[in-house]
């Protein structure tokens, strides 16, 4: 029992990296109805460049928990840049294309940068180590023994759910990309700008995977340009599963699939990614449009 | 004063020629209707008009500014507004959320709240479904809808494409009226329908097109008594 709660907690923290990652899937798919397969390397962004941002600024010495919220939160924004532009050049050309093209363009991005980024001489493809951003230490509550790293990523990383929630559901630009996602053209006869509402998009998904990325490596510290493809098989994974195209289904699909990782791992620790399919063929069996999403009816 | 002016306008899905040089003019304060068949190109030329398509030659002055390199939303802020067909509402929205989706472009609260108030007293059934996703109106529910964001865009020239698609009869006529109260309000209106008995009963003038052109042109009387129009789209 206590295994279990020491183990639920691991999963939890896994799934928050999970959830974050998954969000920026499900909404881009919700917005241009693609799925961004270089989405996971803003992930691999953000770590390095948190990891460059203290070894320049702060090199060894240890900074404090709001200098490296500060940090982590500026390094995310410039990696949501990143994303705004990467639609702009590769994606926004072909939007009027088949989703399809956009998907092949979306693998050569992932293929570009995973690779630009190992022939870059200051990254290149050795693994690097992730810097200490928080002061780790144990906190025992009863017979369960509980990382204090852990708690914070989980915690920061429901904040920020949070917000986004807020964000779409409450306020002005929440409201437009709802409706540019249920329909773009009846959105621009609104006086919409969609390019600006699928930036915004961009910006959010890529943010928060950089997020993602830097809770990630808080608690496993090995950094490489390839880190990424692996975690955003199974964040995709976690989307789907949620039911793609839904916020919360994103969110829960994340923990979930965090949970049933870190659990499968424990008995078996070759089967987790596989058993993963098989959560996923499951579901998808049962409830074809995932745990939150609605079906899909073709508009006539 | 010339409101829109459509110039030998071109515009082709890929190899399909949708439209093959249509010329046609709105002044401010009429009502124009385009009728004639399916496939004719009738709502590509309000899509064009909004933006929404790119006319490959051709001129849509809308005030005396070419508009045809405009963003849809400019043009929505310039003062065409455009109803689409097969209402698109958001139906993921809420009614209300649909109304302020419409009041995008408008800053003046005051004026947002008395516009969408009219539209909850025009349509009394929207005020008793505000809060529902538009995904569970009825069909001429979510025309009344359509309209209703168009009352509260309220842009000087209104562009409705196909009102009385798919609608009983009794709702055609209350769409029709509304379209009127806009018109005697001060809006320039420029109508799509198949229904051109309906289309030209309201309208002050009418083009027929027909396969991408503007076959016919004039008043709505002497288009009613056009054997050519009696026979093909009165049914009479």
């Amino acid at each position: 029992m206590e295994n279990f709660l020491q183990l639920l907690v691991y999963g939890l923290q896994l799934g928050s990296v999970y959830a974050l990652l998954a969000i920026g899937y499900t909404m881009v798919f919700g917005i241009i109805k693609m799925i961004n397969m270089a989405h996971c390397d803003f992930l691999m962004m953000g770590c390095y460049i948190v990891f460059f941002m203290v070894s320049i600024f702060f090199g060894d010495q240890m900074i404090g928990p709001a200098v490296a919220l500060l940090v982590v939160l500026v390094g995310s924004s410039i990696i949501g840049g990143v994303g705004v532009g990467i639609e702009r050049i590769a994606y926004k050309p072909l939007r009027n294309r088949p989703t399809i093209m956009c998907m092949i363009s979306a693998i050569g991005v992932s293929t570009f940068t995973q690779n630009l980024f190992r022939a870059l001489p200051f990254i290149g493809p050795t693994p690097r180590s992730f810097p200490k951003l928080i002061q780790d230490f144990t906190i025992t509550v009863g017979p369960v023994q509980i990382s204090f790293a852990r708690i914070v990523t989980v915690a920061i990383a429901i904040v920020i759910m949070l917000i986004l929630w807020f964000v779409v559901q409450r306020t002005k630009i929440g409201m437009h990309m709802r409706a540019v996602s249920n329909d773009k053209d009846a959105s621009s006869l609104m006086g919409v700008n969609i390019n600006r509402v699928i930036s915004i998009t961009f910006f959010i998904g890529a943010f928060l995977a950089a997020v993602s990325g830097c809770l990630y490596a808080t608690s496993y510290t090995v950094i490489q340009p390839t880190m990424a493809t692996t975690l955003g098989n199974k964040a995709f994974i976690a989307a789907v599963v949620g039911g793609i195209g839904d916020i919360r289904g994103a969110v829960l699909g994340g923990f979930v699939i965090g949970v049933v990782e870190i659990l499968v791992t424990s008995v078996w620790s070759d089967l987790a990614y596989g058993f993963l399919f098989l959560v996923l063929v499951i579901i998808l069996l049962l409830k074809p449009e995932g745990l939150l999403g609605k079906p899909m009816t073709e508009k006539v | 004063m010339r409101m829109l002016d459509v110039k030998d306008l071109h515009v082709s899905y890929g190899a399909i020629k949708a439209l093959r040089g249509v010329n046609f003019h709105v002044d401010e304060g009429e009502i124009v209707a385009l009728i004639g068949s399916n496939g004719a190109g009738k709502t590509t030329t309000l899509r064009t008009i909004s933006g929404l398509e790119r006319a490959r030659q051709g001129e849509i002055l809308f005030k005396g500014e070419n508009i045809c390199h405009t963003a849809p939303d400019k043009i929505v802020q310039m003062g065409i507004t455009h109803v689409p067909e097969g209402r698109r509402v958001f139906t993921n929205l809420t009614v209300l959320g649909n109304l302020k989706m419409a009041a995008s472009i408008r800053k003046d609260k005051d004026g947002i709240k008395r516009d969408m108030d009219a539209v909850f007293d025009r349509f009394p059934r929207l005020k008793e479904r505000m809060n529902q996703p538009a995904l569970t109106l009825s069909g001429g529910e979510q025309q009344m809808l359509a309209v209703g964001r168009a009352m509260v865009t309220g842009g000087e020239l209104i562009m409705m494409d196909e009102p009385s698609m798919g609608l009983a009869p009794m709702i055609v006529e209350e769409i029709f009226h509304v379209i009127e109260e806009m018109h005697k309000a001060g809006k320039t209106i420029l109508l799509v329908e198949q229904n051109a008995m309906m289309a030209l009963k309201y309208a002050d003038r009418a083009y027929l097109y027909e396969i991408g052109e503007v076959r016919l042109e004039g008043t709505a009387k002497d288009m009613l008594n056009d054997p050519v129009v009696k026979e093909t789209y009165l049914g009479a």
